[in-house]
């Protein structure tokens, strides 16, 4: 089944276009790699999906339904967003944070965690592996221990999609995979749809499906990796000579000027 | 691994039960203290109507609807300040930025320039604060948003424009006009009686009530716009609730007090030196130390010989506890 699916879709800022007449569809259990260069659009296409910006044409269909048709909370039980910064000084502790992720299953006058809440809070802290720290203060613990107790807020949601912006900018090259395996992990496991913004293209091709490529608020290309991912194409996009190959671990690309 | 929880939740009800009772021991001096000194086993016969009728008098009709009225107006103004520095998450919000202070200010100079009934005051001054923050409120509105920053800088405007009118209007009054509106200006508790209370108490219990149970909103909104909005929040109704609540405790506590400085604006640090940032905590907090704050003030302004407002009193003592938090800022998060 088609978890999302964006036709025609445009959205920005105040009246000014910044992303222009997009298609795509993702099924379930997908990863999709949104690539582009600075610019390009791709947090703003997600805040779009995410309805964190308003939609200017076009539609949005959330398991085969328009996505108008869904309250924020019933999207917000649907589509988990990380954006690029989660970084709150709030003083409470891991568990308290991820407490949060079950916000769209409470109303107003609603506080207590019932049985299912604590389920899926302790579901979320064991995927990404972070249980052990869940009653220490998310200042005391590390930027990538912090980065996983995010997508564990995240996960809380129970969503069946995931959208991630950036989420391991700042993380060092043994969290980013982690991390990324963790998600890989998590796409097997619970058969929920991916997609995530990465500036590292090696990255994008390993773990990403399918791709789409931005360029000035278009789609530059939509497809699999192996159709988005090679020499012509990457010099399209990003106006960049390079050097592309087949590796065990997806494609490997080689900046040549 | 640190069990931060339960040190947390320790921390929590032991600071509690410390400032409840202090705030009891203020209460008790507040009674006692003033031009006539009612020592404590008169205190008590007085408080139980018994014993020596004059002594009965100054608790029941002046001294205990006073109290209540610091209680009250402190800890509404200590919520208030709580509530929109996390709603604005910016720790310089006070109750007053919205343009309370403006409004009702404008309408308390009006109606004692003028010469209108005066027992009118504290309704016209409630009406005044309200309609004012309303104004505000919509001049930050773009579409289904409330921008925050149009929202700062709408009071700052609207603050300017009606504070230019009250000024205009204190020039052309008498001299002893101006001399009753500086005492609201300032912000005072002398002569406060039952019908003050009567008419804000409900207003403040019901939004103090309300109050606390917006932890959750601000803390969803402390994760930033994005996150909070993908978890479901609402930012428009979420603004417009906690700016709600926290524009009717300011509107009640300036129609009991006048326009007391300073406890909307230093409490909420208070709170927060004390227990950190989490809003469940911060909350209930402000609005316990901003009613012992006030309490305090007010027993303070009345031991020396002649009583001074007690909006003096919190801005002389304020003034220079803000400072020395300014200056301690850089070790605790906002």
């Amino acid at each position: 089944m088609e978890n999302l699916k964006l036709v025609k879709f445009s959205t920005g800022y105040a009246n000014n276009f910044m992303v222009k007449s997009i298609d795509l569809s993702i099924k379930n259990g997908e990863w999709l790699g949104v690539i582009g260069p600075n610019g390009s659009g791709k947090s703003t296409l997600i805040k779009g999906i995410c309805r964190i910006i308003k939609p200017f044409h076009g539609s949005i269909y959330l398991k085969e339904k328009d996505i108008s048709k869904y309250t924020n909370k019933l999207i917000s039980q649907t589509i988990s967003f990380l954006p690029q910064q989660c970084n709150s000084n709030l003083q409470i502790t891991v568990k308290e944070l991820v407490a949060l992720g079950r916000s769209p299953y409470k109303d107003f006058w609603e506080f207590d965690l019932n049985k299912t809440d604590n389920e899926k809070i302790c579901d979320a802290l064991n995927l990404v592996d972070i249980y052990d720290f869940k009653d220490t203060f998310i200042s005391q613990i590390s930027g990538g221990q912090r980065q996983r107790a995010y997508l564990a807020l995240a996960l809380a949601q129970d969503p069946e999609i995931l959208i991630l912006d950036e989420p391991t900018t700042a993380l060092d090259l043994k969290y980013q995979i982690k991390f990324l395996e963790i998600l890989k992990k998590l796409k097997e496991k619970k058969d929920i749809s991916i997609i995530t913004i990465l500036h590292d293209l090696n990255l994008t091709s390993r773990y990403a499906e399918k791709i789409l490529a931005l360029k000035n608020g278009i789609s530059a290309g939509y497809g699999t990796c192996d159709e988005i991912i090679n020499e012509k194409k990457i010099k399209d996009i990003f106006d960049v000579n390079v050097l592309v190959t087949d590796t065990p671990y997806g494609k490997q690309i080689y900046p040549i000027n | 691994m640190r069990k931060n929880i339960n040190l947390k939740e320790i921390k929590f009800i032991s600071s509690f039960m410390i400032l409840f009772i202090l705030l009891i021991i203020v209460s008790i001096f507040s009674l006692s203290k003033g031009s006539v000194l009612i020592p404590n086993k008169d205190l008590w016969l007085a408080i139980f109507q018994k014993g020596d009728q004059i002594n009965q008098t100054i608790i029941w009709e002046l001294r205990l609807p006073r109290l209540i009225a610091s209680l009250l107006v402190g800890s509404s103004l200590g919520m208030s300040g709580a509530l929109l520095q996390g709603m604005l998450r910016n720790g310089l919000a006070s109750p007053y930025l919205l343009g309370i202070s403006a409004g009702s200010g404008l309408v308390i100079v009006f109606f004692i320039s003028f010469g209108l009934i005066q027992t009118f005051i504290p309704f016209a001054a409630w009406i005044g604060a309200i309609f004012t923050t309303l104004i505000v409120f919509v001049l930050s509105k773009d579409g289904n948003k409330i921008v925050i920053e149009r929202l700062v800088l709408g009071g700052v405007a609207i603050s300017s424009l009606f504070g230019a009118i009250q000024a205009t209007l204190l020039l052309q009054a008498e001299d002893g006009r101006i001399q009753a509106a500086l005492n609201w200006l300032i912000g005072s508790l002398n002569a406060r009686g039952w019908q003050e209370v009567k008419f804000t108490t409900l207003p403040i219990l019901i939004a103090l009530f309300i109050g606390l149970f917006l932890y959750r909103q601000l803390n969803l909104l402390s994760l930033g716009d994005e996150l909070s909005v993908s978890l479901g929040t609402s930012l428009f109704r979420s603004r417009c609730l906690i700016g709600a609540i926290a524009t009717l405790l300011a509107a009640c506590a300036v129609s009991i007090g006048g326009l007391i400085g300073f406890i909307g604006l230093i409490v909420p640090h208070f709170s927060r030196l004390l227990i950190g940032n989490d809003f469940k905590y911060v909350l209930p907090f402000s609005a316990l130390i901003g009613a012992l704050t006030l309490s305090s003030a007010d027993l303070i302004s009345r031991l020396g010989p002649i009583e001074i407002p007690v909006g003096i009193v919190t801005a002389l003592l304020g003034a220079p506890v803000f400072m020395i938090i300014l200056y301690k800022r850089s070790n605790y998060k906002k």
